[in-house]
């Protein structure tokens, strides 16, 4: 409460044109912008230019802020939408299927108990690998929502008022996100392969 | 995945912990007897967990980056703002131009299309009055010299030339009244517009010899002016034998405004004869009479306000005297020449001092920028 009060006085400061202020704003919600927009860009460059675009248009419509919600919960919708206008506009993104091994997903699914237990399969900078892979394989929906929750930490709530999403919304998108990212960690290929081996 | 759909929500709620207590507490009791949805469980919450480790510090100096950025974006919007300014000013001077040249073009076609309108008129003429050629001699060349324009209207002058207008607009004049010398004050009154009567007095040479306007005058078959403003060589006749024969009457039969009084005025036609009217100059005094003379058709056009429209009918064998001092080549028939307005009371003190009694008839008292002189 604390933190939004103090949060609060510089962004009134900040409408009166003290940049100082406004930068302090900027070092305050910057590592979850950024990282929003790396997870939705996939790489750094475009991560920095997406989190200065969403920066710049927070500091051009700041007048506009009615101080109705949390500064963060308009923060993320400007980056949303910034993020979002990104990956509609980069419609030659490469795309991972949820199902490579459609063919063989069947002989896939035979792998048996140890299907949920990933710490068998990879090691943790593997489990990371894969998750990033993952993410980037999620369409921008599920993608965005499941970085504002995992990566970023914005309660269900500041979901609702980020994307504008109904509450019942943004927890089956949720659900059905974290579906979709299991099941390409499933079916990784490599990974598959080298448990093949392990097994041998 | 074989775990429980229905119970997919919950157990993802489970793990952000957004989760009522009753979900939590039918969750629960679910993952007691299902395995699928505990090893579900476990696998969301190890993703969970390592995905949050996912978050990447900013690079150092991004929020420099940013206020360098704003401040960029600020120059960039005033270079923008005085770019756009200079932009809407040469817009404007474009718009202006444009606009300028519209206008120009509004008004050039119209002078093209009166142009056009003076040979129409000009073919319309030549093909109604066939008995001008026969009348003038294809001889004829045009007088009209610039030099014409000599002397400056007197005060004089200009009196009389008032008095015309106003006793014109007054006075009706009776049908047929012989009178000698032309006086100003038995010219007649408010006229057929000048094209009527030269239409007439030009589409029937026969009446006028008559020496009644008003046989002209009732025959209101539009004749545009520029007819005779085009007359030249081709269009100028040979002069009949009679017309040479005919004597130099005296005389000159007023029409008379019962019989004008029926033509419409037409405001405009004065204006249009006005326009299609060529510059030509009598100089003042009879000593002026063999210096300059007045210009014969053709004549190049001039600016309204400087010159006289004056169709001249020329009938008789005096007529045609008096039209001889100013030029040798005029002839019995209808002539439109240009007078000069500073010259004009110099033109009409010519003519009475010719002896020859005429009709006259001023088409505008306010702005007079015609004549009608019949001689018959």
């Amino acid at each position: 409460m604390v933190e939004r009060q103090v949060e609060l006085e510089l962004v009134r400061c900040a409408k009166d044109g003290d940049a100082a202020s406004f930068e302090e704003l900027v070092k305050l919600h910057q590592k979850r912008v950024y990282n929003l927009a790396l997870r939705m860009s996939g790489n750094s460059e475009d991560a920095l230019d997406l989190s200065q675009e969403v920066f710049l248009r927070i500091y051009k419509a700041l007048p506009l802020f009615k101080e109705q919600s949390a500064f963060s919960t308009w923060v993320y919708s400007i980056a949303s939408n910034v993020c979002i206008d990104f990956v509609r506009k980069q419609s030659k993104l490469k795309t991972v299927s949820l199902y490579p091994d459609a063919e063989t997903d069947a002989a896939v699914l035979e792998i048996p108990d140890n299907r949920y237990q990933p710490e068998l399969e990879y090691e943790k900078a593997e489990l990371r690998e894969a998750i990033s892979a993952g993410l980037s394989a999620l369409s921008a929906e599920h993608r965005e929502i499941l970085v504002l929750r995992e990566i970023c930490g914005l309660s269900y709530q500041e979901i609702c008022d980020a994307l504008d999403l109904e509450s019942g919304t943004v927890k089956s998108r949720l659900s059905r996100a974290r579906n979709q990212l299991c099941v390409f960690l499933r079916n990784m290929p490599v990974k598959k392969s080298s448990k093949k081996e392990k097994g041998r | 995945m074989k775990h429980c759909d229905e119970y997919s929500e919950l157990i993802s709620a489970f793990i952000d912990n957004e989760i009522s207590d009753a979900e939590a507490e039918s969750l629960k009791a679910h993952l007691a007897t299902c395995h699928d949805c505990r090893a579900y469980l476990l696998y969301l919450e190890k993703i969970h967990t390592e995905t949050a480790t996912l978050a990447q510090d900013v690079p150092d100096g991004f929020s420099s980056r940013v206020m360098n950025s704003i401040v960029a974006s600020e120059k960039a919007q005033k270079r923008f703002g005085l770019s756009r300014f200079k932009f809407t000013a040469i817009a404007a001077a474009i718009i202006l131009l444009v606009f300028a040249a519209g206008r120009l073009d509004s008004f050039f076609p119209t002078v093209a299309e009166d142009l056009s309108n003076e040979k129409v008129d000009e073919g319309l003429t030549q093909g109604a009055l066939p008995q001008e050629k026969d009348l003038v001699p294809s001889t004829l060349t045009p007088l009209y010299t610039a030099e014409n324009y000599a002397a400056p209207i007197t005060d004089n002058d200009s009196n009389q030339k008032a008095d015309t207008a106003s006793d014109v607009n007054k006075k009706q004049i009776p049908t047929t009244e012989r009178t000698e010398v032309p006086k100003l004050e038995n010219t007649p009154p408010p006229a057929p517009p000048v094209e009527n009567a030269s239409n007439a007095a030009i589409a029937a040479p026969e009446q006028m010899q008559d020496t009644t306007v008003s046989d002209s005058s009732a025959d209101e078959d539009a004749l545009p002016p520029a007819q005779n403003i085009e007359y030249d060589e081709n269009t100028a006749a040979p002069s009949e034998g009679n017309a040479s024969a005919g004597g130099g009457s005296t005389t000159v039969e007023n029409s008379t405004a019962s019989d004008s009084g029926a033509l419409p005025e037409d405001s405009t036609a004065p204006d249009e004869q006005q326009e299609e009217v060529t510059e030509s100059d009598s100089s003042s005094g009879d000593s002026a009479v063999e210096e300059t003379t007045p210009s014969i058709l053709p004549m190049p056009a001039v600016p309204q306000s400087e010159t006289y429209a004056c169709y001249i009918s020329v009938k008789g064998q005096g007529a045609l005297s008096l039209f001889s001092e100013y030029s040798s080549n005029i002839y019995e028939g209808n002539y439109l020449i240009s007078i000069d307005k500073a010259n004009l009371a110099n033109t009409l003190s010519l003519l009475d001092n010719s002896g020859f009694s005429y009709y006259r008839y001023d088409g505008d008292s306010a702005a007079t920028n015609f004549l009608l002189i019949i001689i018959p």
